[in-house]
């Protein structure tokens, strides 16, 4: 038990985006160091909707936001 | 064993009535963020790439210019997306000034506008003259119409 969390730590340690990707079936043509083309293919598969990325953009300027965000 | 009734135990929904309390504060943490159909749009490079799903449409308002942008994607991949940019232009009100300005009364010379009401007036005699006219061959019918009852 210890031994696969240690295992799923250090993967996750060592390469962050591979392990995203397998949580979220991201196919390897598409690009993982670009955040476009991963909304992009989660758009397209039904993963999440356009109002919720829409919402997420908003968000992201949203100073507010921002300041919570630095906060943690 | 007889159920007597026990001053000091607790309610049996004690906890349940706790666990509401302990969520409200985490919700009050988090801002109201205001729903809008514009996306604001940094540049107009972050409003081409943006994501946008097949047969949607998402509308950009540029932070820093007078632009509006909108994304259309087609519904499959074959189709190519369609990026329009529009151009802000700010209105003035009109004044009562500009208004008569803008007639066309006000753009004609004294000269010409005293042909207008000649010319006006000489169409207002020739509708009464005809006017009259008719009136005057309505008078002779109806008077036709009396005689001829008279005879029978």
């Amino acid at each position: 038990m210890m031994n696969s969390i240690f295992q799923i730590y250090q993967q996750l340690r060592q390469n962050p985006m591979q392990m995203l990707a397998r949580r979220f079936n991201i196919p390897s043509n598409v690009n993982i160091n670009d955040p476009n083309s991963i909304i992009q293919h989660l758009i397209n598969t039904g993963q999440v909707t356009q109002q919720q990325v829409n919402q997420m953009m908003t968000m992201r300027n949203n100073p507010m936001i921002q300041q919570l965000m630095n906060r943690r | 064993m007889p159920n007597y009734f026990n001053p000091y135990q607790y309610p049996q929904n004690f906890y349940q009535q706790q666990i509401p309390n302990t969520q409200q504060p985490a919700q009050q943490l988090m801002p109201p963020v205001p729903e809008s159909n514009f996306v604001p749009a940094p540049s107009e490079d972050f409003a081409r790439n943006y994501p946008v799903g097949y047969g949607k449409s998402v509308n950009f308002k540029a932070e820093n210019a007078p632009y509006i942008y909108v994304k259309t994607m087609g519904f499959s991949q074959l189709d190519n997306p369609v990026f329009e940019k529009y151009r802000l232009v700010k209105e003035e009100p009109k004044t009562a000034q500009n208004g008569s300005e803008g007639s066309e009364a006000y753009k004609l010379s004294p000269d010409e506008l005293k042909r207008e009401i000649e010319a006006i007036k000489g169409q207002i005699e020739a509708l009464q003259e005809s006017v009259k006219a008719l009136q005057e061959k309505s008078k002779v019918k109806s008077s036709k119409k009396e005689v001829t009852e008279d005879d029978e």
